[in-house]
């Protein structure tokens, strides 16, 4: 009798030490993803993207600021500040997609003349008219 | 391990996870802001508007007031529209043998107030990306004024603010 319970309580410490390990698991798991996810941000930021988006944006406004009608500049897509991906003008703002990194506020321009952009193989091209 | 128990031990792990997610987030927020770059190209914008005002204003070296004084706004004198010139202030000024003779803005004359507060270095490091881009240059032109031409000078300033 003595022996049957010893056995019950060695399979319960074993149960309880089974469900303690299955938490630290879980737990180590979360842990791993949250930080992951945290240096995959910080990468991010080291990695400058918003700066040389910016670098790019402030670049082509003061391209456009300072063009007159009849110019036109290219952009080429496999840029030194990155791969750009697209160059969009909307209410007298420039927007650059660069590495995949959506433009959200664009920079702006005060250029009065009409500015259009172009999308070729290699290059977007800006035409002032 | 009863229900109970079980239950406990999970919302503790939640708990747990849930203060780690936190202190990520507040470490990026904070690591963003103190390590944000602000690129600040508002002096190369204030050259520029000043090359296309002048350009503007000046016709072959003459400057006809009797064109500039029918206009009230230098932007509309240009083919400039209102809306995107909101973070601009210009200011031309013209003169014959040292006295002013005619002034004619466009924009937001309070933002020569902000430029002034950066120019006697009150700034501190914090708002000095908050300066604004500021430049001033000055012509030797012919003012035509009616049908007197005379020697004087055009002063042509702009202040390009935040975005």
């Amino acid at each position: 009798m003595g022996f049957v319970i010893h056995g019950k309580v060695s399979r319960l410490k074993m149960d309880k030490k089974g469900e303690l390990l299955n938490q630290v698991i879980i737990q180590i798991i979360l842990v791993v993803l949250v930080f992951s996810v945290f240096l995959m941000m910080t990468a991010d930021k080291i990695n400058a993207r918003g700066v040389r988006q910016q670098v790019v944006e402030r670049e082509l406004a003061l391209l456009i600021d300072s063009a007159v009608p009849g110019m036109s500049f290219a952009v080429w897509k496999t840029n030194m500040n990155g791969i750009i991906s697209d160059v969009a003008i909307k209410d007298g703002r420039v927007f650059v997609a660069l590495e995949g990194l959506g433009a959200l506020n664009g920079y702006a321009f005060f250029s009065k003349y009409d500015v259009s952009v172009i999308e070729e193989d290699d290059k977007f091209v800006v035409v002032i008219k | 391990m009863n229900k109970k128990a079980q239950l406990g031990s999970s919302v503790i792990t939640m708990y747990r996870v849930l203060v780690i997610i936190i202190i990520s987030v507040v470490i990026l927020g904070v690591s963003s802001i103190v390590y944000s770059h602000h690129i600040n190209i508002r002096d190369s914008e204030a050259m520029i508007l000043v090359r296309e005002i002048s350009g503007c204003v000046i016709k072959e070296a003459v400057v006809d007031l009797g064109k500039l004084k029918v206009e009230e706004d230098i932007f509309e004198y240009c083919g400039y529209e209102e809306e995107e010139m909101e973070r601009f202030f210009v200011s031309v000024k013209v003169e014959i043998d040292g006295s002013e003779v005619f002034e004619i803005e466009g924009g937001d004359s309070g933002s020569l107030w902000v430029r002034d507060i950066f120019k006697n270095a009150a700034a501190t490091k914090d708002i000095k990306k908050y300066e604004p881009g500021n430049f001033v240059k000055w012509y030797s032109v012919s003012v035509l004024d009616g049908e007197v031409e005379k020697d004087g000078k055009v002063i042509v300033e702009v202040v390009a603010n935040v975005e």
